[in-house]
C-alpha cells in the first residue's frame, strides 16, 4: 500500500507547530540572557530613584 | 597592604567540570575554599565557609541549585551566586534571576568568554556592594 504525501499540509503542520511552541522552554542564548539581566539592573534602578 | 583572594566555592555534581572551574578560578587568583557535589551539600559548605562567590550548577543530586540558592540568599542576602549550567529554558534562566542570581552562565560558553562575564559580574556586585 502506498502513502501519498500532501507537502502544502506537512508545511502548515510545521507551521502550527511552531506558533504553538512554549516560550517557557525557549533555549535562551548567553546574549539572551544579558538582556534579562539588564532589564532587571534597569528596573532596580528605576525602583531606587 | 595585601589584598585578599577572592574566596570560591564550586558546586557541581559532575568531578571534571569541579577541576575545570578549580582551575579557572585558581588561574583568576581566586582561591577555591569548597567543593559541592550536590545541592545539600552546598548550602553547607555555604554556611561553614561563607564563600565570596559560588558557582553553582542546576541539575544535582540531593537538593537542585536554584533550590540551594533559595535557602542560601533567604539566609544571606547579600550572597554572590552566578548560576554555571547547560540548563538554558527560559523558565530556569528567569527563576534564577528573579531568586538574585548575580549572572547565569551557560556550560558550552567558551572559556575566555566565561572569565570575563565572571570578572564583570564581581566587579559589578562589588561596585553596588559599595567596595573598591
Amino acid at each position: 500500500m502506498s502513502h501519498r504525501y500532501d507537502l502544502n499540509k506537512m508545511l502548515e503542520e510545521i507551521k502550527e507547530d511552531q506558533q504553538g511552541e512554549n516560550p517557557q522552554e525557549k533555549e535562551m542564548s548567553q546574549e539572551d540572557i544579558k538582556r534579562m539581566l539588564l532589564e532587571r539592573l534597569n528596573a532596580q534602578k528605576g525602583k531606587k530613584t | 597592604m595585601t589584598t585578599r583572594k577572592t574566596r570560591v566555592l564550586i558546586a557541581d555534581d559532575e568531578g571534571h567540570i569541579r577541576t575545570l572551574m578549580k582551575a579557572v578560578m585558581t588561574g583568576m587568583n581566586c582561591e577555591v575554599v569548597g567543593e559541592a557535589k550536590d545541592g545539600q551539600e552546598a548550602v553547607e559548605i555555604f554556611k561553614k565557609e561563607m564563600p565570596d562567590l559560588l558557582l553553582l550548577d542546576i541539575n544535582m543530586p540531593l537538593k537542585n541549585g536554584d533550590e540551594a540558592m533559595e535557602e542560601i540568599i533567604s539566609d544571606f542576602p547579600d550572597a554572590f551566586v552566578i548560576m554555571l549550567t547547560s540548563v538554558s529554558d527560559m523558565e530556569s534562566v528567569k527563576r534564577c534571576i528573579t531568586l538574585g542570581a548575580a549572572n547565569y552562565i551557560r556550560k558550552d560558553t567558551p572559556l575566555t568568554e566565561m572569565k570575563k562575564i565572571i570578572r564583570e559580574t564581581w566587579d559589578t556586585f562589588k561596585q553596588t556592594r559599595g567596595e573598591e
